[in-house]
């Protein structure tokens, strides 16, 4: 509960954590308003993409893409059981699923409406999507239509669908977890786990080839079984009940949805995430999201994934048990 | 022909230990393996204290040791205030986290996932998780609220034991009211005493509560079913479900 408070408060002045945005951006938005105020975000809005694009350009300095595709394929270590040793924290290189089209954080959100207000255009990053080729999702006319008049709202929701199932603390689903939050990999013969440290969920992977439960079993988090092709660990995905979005904007799936994810190491610090979405009842045909994942806190051999509490700190830390705001 | 091999050992009058030993799983350094999906088979979860059948519980033998939790005065009375309340008093009726040990009894399954330095459990429970440090660290400084606690491991023998600290003064035991305050110190024991079944103790104390510590027992039971594997209980989702159909 104390970690949430701060980082309800870290969230404001980084713009991490989207779950708390709702509430903070009226208040914040009060405080904000004036030329001063435009001028210091501005200042704060650059310094931020500045530090991002560096530590961006200093990961990925080692190993560009193209470099990738010529060198010999890395040779990873073996555990017992044979797999690839991937173990540890990883994180998405552009995390954030506040949109699918422009992957940034939900708490930029706010730098940005300021930005617009003083007649400046917020930077853009390009799309997760990588197929089709015009990146963007193939909704069927009257699931673009639905996704549509959510992003319309996401500002001023007037209906229960128009709020992000994430800013409730429910899951995120299998797709949108490794991309919104850090998460770490472990490994036991027949098993490779996903822990994502936001809202503690987690994946257990079955790698022993066992069938998918029947379909009348749907979970938030969704059915995973993996199998491991050289240095790509492809994970099929069922039994979604996709009542979670893929952003904030409003892309969504229904319980049909079959997802197949690779992750492919590419180095021990680097890995290449696709995941390709299938679902007729929803989309025209398939469509796939890449994005480049890296090795976290590897000069912290003992850092520790602590308590973080979402439902609870949302439902009794901050709206039960909040004391009263002194005069 | 391995239990064979034992007892004829024991005929000889070799070592007890070493044939004791063979009967669990080992890890490559030599630890219990607790890998595995287990549950408990009891009803603590409605009740730690011996209790027969009401409408909202099953009946079931306790898992205290000694009949009665041990109660200061006042607490006893407030304990029976929480009994009289459990419909909507109760932590996980807003399905917050359980808190130690009541998430182990839940009684959902959970599985363990253990490496030299770390044991994780992963519970079915709202998907909870505790990340078990056994790498010889100690509890972070100062008091801090959390719903599960800070849990330090070390391997006495063939015994993991755990010291968990840092709770709030929010979780119950059970849903018949009893509880704790933010002072509890809870210390369990996982002893493998073959290989699909954990003798599970507990000891609680709490100086604000109680008037003594006390403890609890329980077996932890493998699943052995075919293609076992945890499912999902996201109860803090249950209500807003029908907004996204």
């Amino acid at each position: 509960m104390l970690r949430l408070r701060v980082r309800a408060v870290l969230s404001v002045i980084e713009g991490q954590d989207e779950y708390t945005k709702m509430n903070t951006r009226s208040l914040l938005a009060t405080a904000l308003a004036g030329a001063f105020a435009v001028a210091a975000v501005v200042v704060a809005a650059r310094a931020q993409n500045a530090a991002v694009d560096k530590a961006i350009a200093g990961q990925s300095a080692a190993q560009s893409p193209s470099d990738v595709k010529t060198a010999a394929p890395w040779v990873p270590s073996r555990l017992p059981g044979g797999q690839p040793d991937v173990q540890g924290f990883w994180s998405a290189e552009v995390s954030g699923t506040y949109s699918l089209l422009n992957p940034r954080k939900g708490g930029i959100r706010l730098q940005e409406q300021l930005l617009e207000k003083a007649g400046r255009k917020p930077p853009t990053k390009p799309t997760r999507i990588v197929d089709p080729p015009d990146g963007q999702v193939p909704y069927q006319p009257w699931a673009r239509a639905k996704q549509q008049e959510i992003q319309a709202n996401i500002d001023n929701p007037t209906a229960q669908r128009h709020i992000d199932p994430q800013a409730r603390c429910l899951p995120n689903g299998p797709l949108r977890s490794p991309l919104w939050s850090t998460y770490e990999i472990m490994q036991s013969p027949g098993y490779l786990v996903f822990s994502y440290e936001t809202t503690h969920m987690y994946r257990i992977v079955a790698l022993d080839g066992r069938p998918h439960p029947s379909q009348n079993v749907k979970l938030w988090m969704g059915d995973s079984r993996g199998h491991w092709e050289g240095n790509t660990l492809v994970v099929d995905v069922m039994n979604n009940n996709l009542k979670s979005r893929f952003s904030t904007e409003g892309d969504f799936a229904s319980d049909k949805a079959h997802i197949v994810e690779r992750y492919t190491f590419l180095d021990a610090n680097t890995m290449e995430y696709r995941a390709t979405i299938e679902d007729p009842s929803v989309y025209t045909r398939p469509w796939t999201i890449q994005a480049r994942m890296i090795r976290i806190h590897t000069k912290e051999p003992d850092y520790e994934v602590w308590e973080d509490a979402c439902h609870e700190g949302e439902k009794h830390g901050l709206l039960e048990a909040a004391p009263p705001e002194k005069k | 022909m391995k239990n064979f091999a034992c007892h004829l050992a024991l005929a000889f009058v070799a070592s007890r230990v070493a044939c004791a030993q063979s009967a669990i799983p080992r890890t490559a350094e030599g630890r219990p393996d607790l890998s595995g999906i287990w549950q408990v088979m009891n009803t603590a979860e409605w009740d730690v204290q011996d209790h027969h059948a009401r409408p909202d519980a099953p009946a079931g033998l306790g898992v205290l040791e000694g009949d009665q939790i041990p109660y200061q005065p006042w607490a006893a009375a407030k304990k029976k205030e929480n009994f009289e309340m459990r419909a909507t008093a109760d932590p996980l009726a807003k399905c917050y986290l359980p808190g130690v040990p009541r998430i182990t009894y839940t009684p959902l399954p959970f599985q363990v996932f253990q490496t030299p330095k770390q044991v994780t459990i992963f519970y079915q429970y709202a998907h909870a998780v505790r990340h078990i440090f056994a790498n010889g660290s100690k509890h972070p400084d100062g008091h801090i609220d959390w719903w599960l606690g800070d849990s330090r491991a070390q391997w006495q023998g063939d015994t993991l034991v755990v010291d968990v600290t840092d709770f709030n003064d929010l979780t119950w035991f059970d849903r018949a009211g009893d509880f704790h305050s933010d002072a509890l110190h809870v210390v369990e024991r996982y002893t493998l005493a073959d290989a699909d079944h954990i003798n599970y103790e507990v000891s609680i104390e709490d100086p604000k509560v109680f008037t003594r510590p006390w403890k609890m027992n329980m077996i932890l039971y493998r699943h052995k079913e075919k293609n076992s594997q945890l499912l999902e209980h996201e109860c803090y989702g249950f209500e807003y479900e029908p907004y996204y159909p």
